[in-house]
C-alpha cells in the first residue's frame, strides 16, 4: 500500500507494521465518485505493492457523511482491494447507511464477463465467411420467399375472392398517384439537362440536332424507368419495410394468423398487385415528362421549336424503344415489392433491426434492380431490339 | 394549504414540512377536454404513496405531468423544493437527477444491452472510469434482482419481468430520491407482481426511496403503499392511509374497495 498518500477528503491512512486502520470519511457520493477512485488508484499503485504490507487492515466507515448506492459500491471495490493484500474487516458503519452498504455488499462484486475474442486475422476470415454465407443465405431465402408469393399470386387468380381490392386501391393511391410529383419532376429535369448537356458535345461536330436521338433513346429505354425505379425503391419499398416491420414487432401479424389471415395474403400481394400496376404508368409519365423537359431545353437552348422536335422524333425514333423500356417496369414493381415486403417480415426484436432491414431493403431492391437492368440490356442488344 | 401561516412557535406539521412532492391548483386539459382541475397532492419524503382511479381518470396523465413530460395548463408542481416550470435549462438538468421513472414497458432502449442502458444516465452526467461504471451497472442490476448474465443481454431477450427490473435497475442509476412507477406490477403474473412489490418495498427502504405509484394493482395497494390518493372527479378525493380510505365515503371508492377484487386482496 503506498502510504505515501496518507491523508485526503476521503481517505485517512494511519497505523504501524501489524495493522492498519483506514478511515474513510467525507462524501462517498457519485459526485466525487471520480477523485474517490483516484484516489483508491493511487493507494495501490503497482510500485508501491510490495512495500511491507501490514497482516491486518481496518476499514472504518465512521467517518462517512453521506454515502449514496455508488459510494457504497466503491466502498465494496476498497474493501476488496484492499483484501488482496491482507485481511480485511469493516468496521463502524453509521446506522443511517447501513441497510445500504448491506445490499451493496451481500451482492458479491460482479465477475468480468467479457464475449471472447478472436485474434484478427482469424476474425478476418472468420468474418469474411461470415459475411458471404449471410449473402448467399438471404439470397436464397429472397428467392423462396418470391416463389411463396407468387404461389399465393397464382392462387389468388383461381380463387379471386381472396384478392383485397381496397387495400390494392389504397396503395395504388400511395405508391402511385403520391408519387407523380416527385417522378415527374425529376424525369422532367433530367430529359432537360441530357438535351443542354448533349447539345454542348455535340455541337463541336456540328451534330446538335442529334441531341433529340441521343436523348430520346436514353429516355426511353433507360433512364425513364430506371429513375422512376430508383425513386419508387426509396419511396416506397422503404415504406413497406417500415410499415410491416412495425406490425411484425406490435406482434400484429401474428394476431392476422390466429384470426386466420395470411400475412401474404394481407399485407404483400396488395403491395405487390399495386406496384405490378403502377409502375409501368408511373415510367410511362416519366417518359412522357422527360421528353417534354428535352423539348423544352431543345426550344429555349437550340430554338428547336416543339413542333419541330416532335416530327423529328415521331422520323427518328421507333416505339420499339419505348416498349423496351417499359417492358422492365412490371419485373423491376416486383423487385422492389418482394424486397420490401420480405425485409418487412424480417424484422424481429427492436427498433433497430427494424431500421437495418429497412436500409437493408432499398439496398438491396436498387442493387438488384440494376442488376436486371443491367441483364435487360443485354438481352435486348443480342435479339436485335 | 400553502397559504395558512403557521403561528410561531408551534411545531410544523411534517405533512406541511416534509413534503417532497408538492402539486397546487394543477389544472390539465386537452383542447377542451380537461382532464385535471385545480388539484392538490403532496408526496411526503420517504413514503411509498399509491395513486388509484377510475380508467381515465387521469393517473398516467398526473404522472407525466409531474415528471414534466406533459405541460399543465396552470397549476405548479414542485419536486424536492424547486418549481418544476420555472427552472433553467441547468437547473432543469440537475432536477432531473432528484427522480427516476419507470414506464410501463420499460422503455428500455433497445439498441442497447442491460448493462449500457443502466449505465447511459452515468455516462451522461458523470465522467467515471469504465470498471467503475461496470461495477456500478452490475450492481443495480443484481439490486433490481436480476441475474447476472442478463447484463449482456437485449431488452428484446427478456422476459416482461426481468425488462421491468431492468428498467427499474436504469431509473435507479442517479441514486433518485423519488422513483415514480407507472404501473409497475401490469402484466406480470401474480408471483412475480409480489416479487415486485418486495423489490419496491425493500429499497425503497434501503435506498431511502420515496415512490410514486400509479397502479390498478389492489395488491400493491395493500402490500406496499403507505398511503393511496384515490384521483376522480378531476381532482385528489382523499390522500391517507389505505385503511381510511377504504372507509372513505364516493360510490367510486366504495365500488373499487368493496368489490370482490378487493376482497380477494384482504382489504375490505
Amino acid at each position: 500500500m503506498n502510504t505515501a498518500v496518507q491523508n485526503n477528503d476521503f481517505v485517512s491512512v494511519d497505523g504501524d507494521g501489524a495493522e492498519t486502520r483506514i478511515l474513510l470519511k467525507g462524501d462517498w457520493v457519485i459526485e466525487n465518485a471520480h477523485a474517490i477512485d483516484q484516489t483508491m488508484r493511487a493507494l495501490f499503485s503497482p510500485k508501491s505493492s510490495h512495500s511491507n504490507a501490514p497482516h491486518t487492515s481496518t476499514l472504518d466507515c465512521g467517518g462517512l457523511t453521506s454515502l449514496d448506492t455508488t459510494g457504497a459500491v466503491l466502498v465494496r471495490r476498497f474493501a476488496g482491494k484492499v483484501g488482496e493484500h491482507c485481511e480485511a474487516t469493516l468496521t463502524g458503519v453509521p446506522d443511517a447507511h447501513k441497510p445500504l452498504l448491506d445490499v451493496i455488499t451481500c451482492c458479491p462484486p460482479p465477475a468480468r464477463m467479457e464475449p471472447e475474442t478472436l485474434p484478427w486475422y482469424i476474425s478476418v476470415l472468420s468474418e469474411t465467411g461470415e459475411a458471404v454465407w449471410m449473402a448467399l443465405r438471404s439470397f436464397a431465402r429472397l428467392l423462396s420467399f418470391l416463389g411463396l408469393v407468387l404461389i399465393r399470386l397464382m392462387g389468388s387468380i383461381s380463387d379471386p375472392g381472396r384478392v383485397r381490392i381496397i387495400p390494392i386501391i389504397h396503395q395504388m393511391d400511395v405508391t402511385g398517384m403520391r408519387a407523380m410529383g416527385i417522378v415527374g419532376l425529376i424525369s422532367f429535369l433530367i430529359g432537360a439537362v441530357m438535351v443542354n448537356q448533349g447539345a454542348i458535345q455535340l455541337a463541336k461536330f456540328g451534330a446538335d440536332i442529334f441531341v433529340i436521338d441521343m436523348m430520346g433513346i436514353s429516355h426511353l429505354r433507360e433512364l425513364g424507368i430506371l429513375l422512376t425505379a430508383i425513386i419508387i425503391a426509396g419511396r416506397s419499398g422503404s415504406a413497406f419495410t417500415a410499415q410491416i416491420g412495425s406490425m411484425v414487432l406490435n406482434e400484429e401479424v401474428d394476431a392476422m394468423r390466429t384470426l386466420g389471415m395470411d400475412p401474404i395474403d394481407v399485407l404483400v400481394l396488395p403491395r405487390l398487385i399495386a406496384l405490378l400496376v403502377c409502375l409501368p404508368l408511373l415510367a410511362f409519365y416519366a417518359d412522357v415528362l422527360g421528353i417534354a423537359g428535352g423539348i423544352l431545353m431543345a426550344w429555349v437552348q437550340l430554338d428547336i421549336s416543339p413542333g419541330n422536335f416532335i416530327v423529328y422524333f415521331r422520323e427518328e425514333i421507333s416505339v420499339d424503344h419505348f416498349w423496351v423500356g417499359i417492358i422492365k417496369a412490371p419485373f423491376f414493381a416486383a423487385i422492389i415489392a418482394t424486397c420490401g415486403c420480405y425485409q418487412g417480415l424480417r424484422v424481429e426484436g427492436s427498433a433497430d433491426a427494424l431500421g437495418s432491414r429497412t436500409t437493408k431493403s432499398v439496398v438491396q431492391a436498387i442493387f438488384l434492380v440494376i442488376v436486371f437492368d443491367a441483364l435487360f440490356a443485354i438481352f435486348f442488344t443480342s435479339i436485335g431490339l | 394549504m400553502d397559504d395558512i401561516t403557521q403561528m410561531p412557535g408551534t411545531p410544523a406539521l411534517p405533512d406541511q414540512q416534509d413534503a417532497i412532492i408538492k402539486v397546487r391548483g394543477l389544472k390539465t386539459a386537452f383542447g377542451e377536454h380537461v382532464v385535471h382541475e385545480n388539484l392538490d397532492l403532496d408526496v411526503k419524503r420517504g413514503e411509498i404513496l399509491g395513486i388509484v382511479g377510475g380508467s381515465g381518470s387521469g393517473k398516467s396523465v398526473l404522472l407525466r405531468t409531474i415528471i414534466g413530460l406533459n405541460k399543465q395548463a396552470s397549476g405548479t408542481v414542485e419536486i424536492n423544493g424547486r418549481n418544476q416550470s420555472t427552472l433553467s435549462r441547468a437547473e432543469e438538468r440537475s432536477s432531473r437527477q432528484d427522480w427516476g421513472v419507470l414506464f410501463q414497458d420499460g422503455a428500455l432502449f433497445s439498441s442497447l444491452t442491460v448493462a449500457q442502458n443502466v449505465q447511459v444516465p452515468l455516462r451522461e452526467y458523470y465522467d467515471l472510469p469504465l470498471d467503475v461504471m461496470d461495477d456500478l451497472a452490475r450492481s443495480k442490476i443484481t439490486m433490481a434482482g436480476l441475474p447476472l448474465d442478463a447484463a449482456c443481454m437485449f431488452p428484446s431477450d427478456l422476459s416482461g419481468g426481468m425488462r421491468k427490473r431492468a428498467a427499474l435497475a436504469r431509473s435507479l442509476a442517479l441514486d433518485p430520491k423519488v422513483l415514480f412507477l407507472d404501473e409497475p406490477t401490469a402484466g406480470l403474473d401474480p408471483i412475480g407482481a409480489a416479487a415486485f412489490d418486495g423489490l419496491v418495498k425493500d429499497l425503497s427502504v434501503s435506498l431511502g426511496l420515496t415512490v410514486f405509484l400509479v397502479t390498478h394493482d389492489l395488491d400493491t395497494l395493500y402490500r406496499v403503499c403507505d398511503r393511496v390518493a384515490v384521483l376522480g372527479d378531476k381532482r385528489i378525493l382523499i390522500n391517507a392511509p389505505l385503511s381510511d380510505v377504504v372507509q372513505f365515503d364516493h360510490p367510486w371508492v366504495k365500488e373499487y374497495f368493496g368489490g370482490p377484487r378487493a376482497r380477494a386482496a384482504g382489504i375490505a
